[in-house]
């Protein structure tokens, strides 16, 4: 998902939900802002580098490729993008410990996860509740692949456009213009390695997860070469539904947050208007959902500056009560939580954690 | 790079640079130390092939290919020993391949790296170019067991510097939002 969904939609779901403006819009851009808070961005106004929930692509590209920095993409893209579905998850026959390590990072909705992301997020902050608003609706953006790079689980192949009825062609040049009416999409390149960038997340499926509007199949490395038909704005709009539920459980409208259940009180007098931007065909539906959430609130929504509360931070005296401030605080438990899931489910993909909530440190022995 | 990582690299990189001379210094010995590493590098590459194929890519879509790839790399190494008896223009050619193969290969990432806007990208064309080149010309110009390890000491010493380039590369990186 972009800035389309992650910042206008947002908000648009909080609203829904019974936040007022200004809620709303913090909510939304905390939930944007997921996407840009890297390392280097934390360094330069003296945050702490533990709450990046992010990496650019030149810190990717610098990363060395070795177990730490491999664990620490981990941490960040499986914590904040790719939500890990099932940690305990078994296959038939023989797998290697190494594969089904991977392989149970593979992210999906409606998970434990997802479930206990929400729930620490209550009573929380509103910038706590825009993080987990991002990495819910990533789930359903960022299905069938994993945070953590590997070609075993997120190489991918045979991919068709169930829109135009054409296979889809890949360039490896992101300097070309994403084009869906001419058919321009980028992916990243297959270098046979294992452990290679280019095969963290989506990377091998380009930008189709991040468009709304696509529909499409392919054959994942992992699925035993059966085909995956996604249907994005179906997928899309629960998204919305769900995240509009989880947004009033926040509220305090709704008593508990339940994987599955997607609101429709609120949502579907607006099904009509909301499909409508989710099927059109564009890579960025941002003045879509603006204006969509200007008709809502009847204010008007700022664009998304990634500098907007960077003053706020660097003046304070107690950095706790700013924005960033609280963001950092609702990441590191984010991130904490899941590496801490990680860790006790056996594998050792995303490091060791302490659970920041209760400062517990145990590791399964299965 | 982590200071361990930076340290480690250094640490070999000094090594490979000794290992160099000694190999001018003494070329008829340094000519089967370089054929046992060469063996050595192929029974290494040949192991991580194959297991990496069992344990993992035989799972995934496309994991055959792997396996033809831990095959060909296991056919290598079983071949490997024969070049202590082999006469030592194969040895050359085989070497001079090899160099060769590994400099296309660099070639063809640092055009993928370009194309994505790597900042490492030309560091690594230069190295996948001059190992193609080099190994042109040693092709021609080698004809003693002296060149050969000359050659071979030249490449360790090559290796050893890029490494330390990479090692001591600055890692800043600038401001990047998605």
């Amino acid at each position: 998902m972009q800035e389309d969904f992650h910042y206008y939609a947002a908000y648009c779901a909080a609203y829904l939900a019974g936040f007022d403006h200004e809620e709303s819009l913090r909510i939304g851009y905390a939930d944007q802002f997921c996407d840009c808070c890297t390392e280097t961005y934390l360094g330069k106004v003296k945050g702490p580098r533990a709450a990046a929930t992010t990496q650019s692509q030149p810190e990717l590209a610098s990363a060395p490729g070795d177990l730490l920095s491999i664990q620490n993409m981990t941490r960040i893209w499986a914590s904040f993008h790719f939500l890990p579905y099932d940690l305990n998850a078994t296959l038939p026959g023989h797998h290697s410990k190494k594969y089904m390590q991977k392989y149970r990072l593979i992210c999906k909705p409606n998970s434990d996860q997802v479930e206990e992301t929400v729930r620490i997020a209550k009573g929380r902050s509103l910038e706590h509740f825009g993080i987990s608003m991002h990495v819910l609706s990533d789930t359903w953006a960022h299905t069938y692949f994993a945070g953590t790079p590997s070609l075993v689980i997120n190489n991918a192949t045979g991919f068709y456009d169930l829109n135009t009825d054409k296979p889809l062609v890949f360039s490896h040049n992101p300097t070309i213009p994403e084009d869906p009416e001419k058919g321009n999409y980028v992916n990243s390149p297959n270098l046979m390695d294992e452990v290679s960038i280019m095969v963290l997340g989506h990377g091998r499926a380009g930008h189709l997860p991040d468009y709304s509007f696509f529909r499409y199949k392919y054959m994942p490395a992992w699925g035993n070469y059966e085909e995956i038909v996604k249907d994005n704005p179906a997928d899309y709009y629960l998204a919305f539904r769900q995240m509009v539920t989880a947004l009033k459980y926040f509220h305090g409208d709704i008593d508990e947050f339940v994987r599955g259940v997607y609101d429709e009180v609120s949502v579907e007098p607006h099904r009509e208007r909301i499909m409508a931007i989710l099927e059109k065909r564009q890579v960025n539906a941002c003045a879509d959902w603006k204006a969509f959430g200007e008709e809502l609130s009847g204010q008007t929504i700022p664009d998304f500056d990634i500098f907007a509360f960077e003053k706020e931070y660097l003046d304070a005296a107690r950095k706790e009560d700013t924005f960033l401030g609280r963001f950092c605080a609702g990441a590191i438990a984010q991130k904490s939580m899941i590496t801490n899931r990680i860790y006790l489910s056996g594998s050792n993909l995303a490091g060791v954690s302490v659970d920041a909530e209760g400062r517990r440190f145990q590791r399964n022995s299965n | 790079m982590s200071l361990v990582k930076k340290i480690l690299t250094l640490i070999t990189s000094l090594l490979m640079v000794i290992v160099a001379v000694g190999l001018v210094i003494e070329p008829e010995i340094g000519y089967y130390i370089m054929i046992f590493i060469l063996i050595g590098v192929l029974l290494v590459k040949s192991i991580q092939s194959v297991w990496y194929y069992f344990s993992m890519a035989r799972h995934m879509v496309g994991g055959l290919f792997y396996f033809y790839q831990a095959v060909l790399f296991v056919d290598l190494t079983l071949a490997s020993p024969m070049l202590l008896i082999a006469p030592r223009w194969i040895v050359a050619l085989y070497l001079n391949g090899l160099i060769a193969f590994s400099g296309v290969l660099d070639i063809l990432r640092a055009t993928d790296q370009k194309k994505m806007q790597w900042p490492q990208w030309k560091l690594r064309m230069v190295l996948g170019l001059s190992k193609v080149l080099f190994a042109i010309v040693a092709m021609v110009a080698m004809r003693s067991p002296e060149m050969l390890t000359r050659i071979y000491s030249f490449v360790l010493v090559y290796t050893a510097i890029m490494r330390v380039m990479s090692a001591l590369r600055s890692e800043n990186v600038v401001y990047y939002t998605q």
